[in-house]
């Protein structure tokens, strides 16, 4: 009986700690309008690449937690028992929190769903429109109008049977 | 990449310079310079494809047969003056805090050029007020023109034939922009061909150039010379 609540608290714990830390590393070092070093950039390559870890961390702390609740359960439910649930949505949150939170800030821009494009003779352009960024591959020319590029910054497209991607 | 095919998509953001990240291999890749600089592909290099910012008339006066990549609904929903939005942006604040020492404002707009490990920027502003600058990097003689809207601008190797040429606009013309060369009194358009004269179909070889912020430029390219006007 004593067990279920060690293994609920270090979960809580744990659970606790990588919310925060993902939180505080987003604030401090992800921000777009931080100052990045070679240091900070670093530290966001790792938590990219650890956070699918603390993904499944978390999820089979909460599914066990879950469980020791579930098979510990008593007839009428304790203050404990609010405690261990309340534990147990914690660690599944952390684990959402600790998958997304690296996607705070590229959620501020939206990629081109698929790319599309047509021939220059059907288009009427204006001045007010802006420039185009053109590359001309094998004798295939194709233009990204630098508006369109500004919103979506990235184009991943085939120029002249050249993969190329297209970014501003 | 080393006979894969890599897919990109935004990342983060390095100092106002986006991050991109292959899906591929995960590898984080720096925008302004194409360099892998986290992941299993750190180190490689994107190769450069030569690339223009020019008005829509230019591209497809001479690009007849070119296509366009289809704008999006988000694109036009944010869509404004496209001079306005550049204005705009200019006022954006910075994380970087400006050196008080700098040749440039932060947000001066310059073309970059990169050749033989040496790097200049060009203030836009310097280019339209000298058209055409005539300079040097390295061993190589260059030649920056802007277009008459002001914005397209192009650079060019002005070697030919093992000879330099010096270039002058040719004065007085109405419509497309027109330069004459000193050594043959041939006619160049603004795309780096003869179009009259001795070297009428020759074709100057282009070389690359990013139109960027001043300090995006510097950020990523810490030995850059500048260009500075003439007068």
């Amino acid at each position: 009986m004593r067990r279920v609540y060690v293994v609920l608290l270090s979960s809580v714990t744990i659970a606790a700690v990588v919310t925060l830390g993902a939180v505080a590393i987003a604030q401090k070092w992800m921000s777009p309008m931080v100052a990045q070093t070679s240091e900070t950039l670093a530290r966001n390559y790792w938590f990219d690449v650890w956070s699918p870890r603390w993904t499944v961390l978390l999820l089979v702390l909460g599914v066990v937690s879950i469980v020791a609740l579930w098979r510990h359960r008593v007839a009428a439910w304790t203050w404990r028992s609010y405690v261990g649930a309340v534990g147990c949505l914690m660690l599944l949150a952390g684990a959402v929190g600790a998958t997304h939170v690296k996607r705070i800030e590229i959620m501020l821009f939206k990629p081109l769903s698929h790319i599309e494009h047509v021939p220059i003779a059907e288009l009427e352009y204006d001045a007010a429109d802006g420039p185009v960024m053109g590359v001309e591959i094998d004798g295939e020319a194709r233009a990204y109008p630098v508006k369109v590029m500004a919103y979506h910054h990235i184009a991943n497209d085939v120029v002249g049977q050249q993969p190329i991607v297209a970014t501003y | 990449m080393d006979g894969q095919r890599l897919t990109f998509r935004l990342m983060g953001l390095n100092n106002q310079n986006f991050i991109m990240e292959d899906e591929q291999t995960g590898s984080w890749w720096q925008q302004v310079t194409g360099e892998a600089i986290f992941g299993p592909l750190k180190g490689k290099s994107l190769e450069l494809v030569m690339s223009d910012e020019v008005s829509f008339e230019i591209w497809k006066r001479e690009h007849p047969q070119s296509r366009v990549l289809v704008s999006t609904a988000e694109a036009e929903l944010s869509k404004k003056n496209f001079h306005e939005g550049l204005e705009a942006v200019k006022e954006f604040g910075l994380p970087m805090s400006a050196d008080p020492n700098d040749v440039l404002p932060q947000r001066e707009l310059i073309v970059g050029v990169e050749l033989e490990g040496q790097s200049k920027a060009y203030p836009v502003e310097v280019l339209v007020k000298q058209n055409p600058v005539v300079d040097q990097i390295g061993e190589v003689p260059l030649l920056l023109v802007v277009a008459r809207d002001g914005e397209s601008i192009r650079c060019f190797d002005r070697r030919l034939d093992g000879a330099t040429l010096e270039m002058y606009l040719k004065p007085g013309t109405e419509g497309p922009l027109v330069l004459i060369d000193s050594e043959t009194g041939s006619e160049w358009d603004f795309s780096g061909r003869a179009i009259a004269g001795p070297m009428a179909g020759r074709s100057l070889q282009k070389i690359h150039l990013l139109k960027d912020f001043w300090f995006d430029w510097k950020i990523f390219h810490p030995e850059t010379l500048v260009f500075r006007a003439g007068f």
